[in-house]
């Protein structure tokens, strides 16, 4: 195969990455890495790097339009990612002494079980009837958004400390299994602070390049990051997430819950079956 | 005006073609533009390194798996001084290097922009929160002898 067919193939597959994930708030890692590793050969440290690379461009594209747009809760976002940054750091020290086996296990099962919550809200367009718990009235992280479809949706924060506890452990397990924690972001709002669905998504998305800049570095230093994987990776995960985030406004909440709870399948199944030893993805 | 919280907008979100007072006034969107820019030029820097570059090796680009991990054993990204030196040959490569640099910093930027947005807001809490991701973000690349931008100018760990 040519350079530039690989390239080619690289390019596509990673503007579908940055497509999905800028919609449901993920990385897109979990689409890049097993195609390098397992289709390609690509050794895992390269691959590793490139889905680093994957996760902030994912983030960074998507989040010009979705903050110009109002639809991310910037408070939110900072009062989350230090939970997610002290994690990191937890995790980082943690590292030596946890069986990864089991947390992978451990915390498949839980997505799986998370996913089932998913179902059950299928079709629940915006939560009803939440109410600020007392940290979401200190830290003022009510706030509301322009849905194309619903209109101005004024929304209230509940279970707060629920939603920072899922965060640190998200950071934690970050650090410690390399896995990204975006799918943990979108649960941890959607479902323990009951935010709307769009919300949750937009505000994981713009989490997820700071947390994935934390570790970025490190494997830069590393020379782990090939600048002719990159490269197609980067670009065509901008293309992607850019026009991404210009579908979502156009999505119903439903919708991006009817794309996330596969996604939650998949990166659970992933998870386990990793845990378990069994390396279908190469990661 | 509170930041973050849009209640007191019931304009439609699309502002491509708000003014420019409109565009100051708000955070977001300054936070937003910030990244624009982040986000442009490193697509801009990849683009045109990766178009000199595959022009460079033209029709004679063999097999990809040789040249991938042959430019992967010789990647700069971890020397400063090579990396400059390689810009100013203009190196298709160092070009494209420059622009995952600018990319994995972007969200660095957007934090940054967001402290001096919570400061000029007055809104000290989030002064406080912010800051505190800024200086965690900070310490990962730089200090604790924990790799990131510390090693680059040392040898390769691997």
């Amino acid at each position: 195969m040519t350079l530039w067919l690989f390239m080619l193939i690289v390019l596509g597959a990673a503007f579908t990455a940055g497509l999905v994930g800028s919609l449901v708030g993920i990385g897109g890692g979990i689409l890049i890495v097993p195609l390098l590793t397992t289709a390609f050969g690509i050794p895992i440290t390269y691959a590793v790097g490139a889905s680093i690379v994957c996760t902030i461009a994912t983030s960074s594209g998507a989040a010009v339009a979705y903050l110009r747009d109002h639809i991310i809760n910037l408070r939110v976002a900072m009062f989350l990612e230090l939970a997610t940054t002290i994690g990191a750091i937890s995790g980082a020290y943690l590292a030596s002494i946890v069986n990864a086996s089991f947390l992978f296990v451990l915390f498949g099962i839980v997505m799986l079980i998370s996913a089932s919550s998913m179902i059950v809200k299928f079709g629940e367009e915006l939560p009803q009837g939440v109410v600020n718990d007392s940290a979401a009235n200190t830290l003022r992280l009510a706030s509301s958004y322009n849905d194309r479809k619903l209109g101005h949706i004024a929304y209230q924060v509940t279970r707060v400390p629920v939603g920072f506890g899922i965060m640190y452990v998200a950071g934690a397990l970050s650090a410690l299994l390399g896995i990204g924690s975006g799918a943990f972001k979108v649960l941890a709002m959607d479902t323990a602070m009951r935010m709307p669905m769009k919300v949750s998504s937009t505000t994981s998305n713009f989490m997820i390049g700071v947390t994935a800049a934390a570790s970025a570095g490190i494997y830069l230093g590393r020379g782990e990051v090939n600048p002719l994987l990159v490269a197609p990776v980067a670009l065509g995960v901008l293309g992607g997430a850019m026009i991404g985030s210009r579908i979502l406004p156009r999505l119903s909440n439903i919708g991006i819950r009817k794309l996330f709870t596969p996604i939650l399948l998949l990166i659970a199944a992933q998870m386990i079956l990793k845990g378990l030893g069994v390396n279908v993805f190469g990661s | 005006m509170s930041l973050a919280a849009n209640d007191d907008r019931t304009q439609p979100p699309l502002a491509a073609s708000d003014p420019p007072p409109r565009v100051a006034a708000d955070p977001s969107v300054i936070v937003s533009y910030v990244l624009r820019v982040g986000v442009f030029s490193s697509a801009a820097l990849l683009v045109v390194g990766m178009f000199f570059y595959l022009i460079s090796v033209g029709g004679q680009a063999g097999d990809w798996r040789t040249t991938v991990n042959d430019v992967g054993d010789h990647s700069q990204l971890h020397h400063v001084d090579q990396l400059l030196a390689d810009l100013a040959r203009f190196e298709p490569l160092a070009f494209v290097e420059l622009g995952v640099i600018v990319l994995i910093l972007t969200p660095l930027l957007r934090v940054a922009a967001t402290v001096l947005i919570f400061a000029r807001e007055r809104d000290r809490l989030y002064v406080g929160i912010t800051f505190v991701v800024l200086a965690v973000l900070l310490l990962g690349w730089f200090g604790l002898g924990g790799g990131g931008l510390a090693n680059l100018t040392a040898e390769p760990i691997c």
